[in-house]
């Protein structure tokens, strides 16, 4: 048996693997904040900017509640976490893997963009534009974790010695 | 292609994840060579072979369907 110190290739790009359990941490609550803030229109009170004159408005001042910006941040910036954080061994396949996922979501979020675009219009559309800024990062998401980790479990029981 | 991962493994009396450990990769990676799903790199290849104490040509071998 020969025993050599092998070492990976180191993949660019990717963030540690310690910021994917924090990504996971803040995920989940913040696809639930998010979803309480846009259909029940929730605003923490209080948690606003005043603007002055702002680009949107001239002349008065307009105050703007930040909750709605913070949702889609946490949301956002955890995905992009829990997504793009290397795996504990990050590791030939394991990139196959993520470029295929990728390939995945981006074809999958645009076949739905077009669907939506012929068949879904005024106020609705615009709820559909909202959820389409994360669609992808979670279509990524699901895809990549399922082939990784639930798809072996589940298919490969014969693990031999 | 094919492999001989699993045979050369029962040589050495080791599982998928202790060979995964000893080349480096993750246990996923080694089931899904051994399963004939994923073509590992040339790298890979190397150093699996050489765990094995053999030449890459004696663990991993083409089939006609490579020619394809």
């Amino acid at each position: 048996m020969v025993k050599q110190n092998f070492t990976r290739m180191q993949p660019r790009f990717l963030l540690p693997h310690f910021l994917k359990r924090i990504g996971w941490t803040f995920f989940i609550p913040a696809l639930a904040f998010g979803i309480i803030v846009q259909h029940n229109e929730y605003e923490i009170p209080g948690f606003a900017l005043a603007i002055g004159n702002g680009i949107l408005v001239s002349g008065h001042p307009l105050k703007n509640n930040l909750t709605n910006e913070l949702a889609v941040l946490m949301i956002l910036i955890s995905g992009f976490f829990v997504a793009f954080s290397k795996e504990k061994i990050e590791d030939e396949w394991v990139s196959k893997v993520r470029l295929e996922s990728l390939q995945w979501s981006v074809y999958l979020n645009y076949a739905l963009l077009v669907l939506t675009v012929l068949f879904v219009y005024d106020e609705g559309f615009f709820l559909v534009m909202i959820y389409n800024m994360f669609t992808m990062l979670i279509f990524f998401i699901v895809r990549f974790h399922y082939v990784l980790h639930i798809k072996d479990r589940l298919f490969n029981k014969t693990e031999s010695a | 292609m094919k492999n001989r991962i699993r045979i050369e493994r029962a040589i050495l009396d080791i599982t998928q994840a202790e060979l995964a450990e000893r080349v480096n990769v993750s246990r996923q990676t080694v089931n899904t060579i051994e399963a004939g799903k994923y073509i590992p790199s040339t790298v890979l290849a190397l150093k699996i072979a050489t765990t094995f104490c053999k030449t890459v040509e004696e663990v991993f071998s083409l089939e006609d369907s490579d020619w394809k």
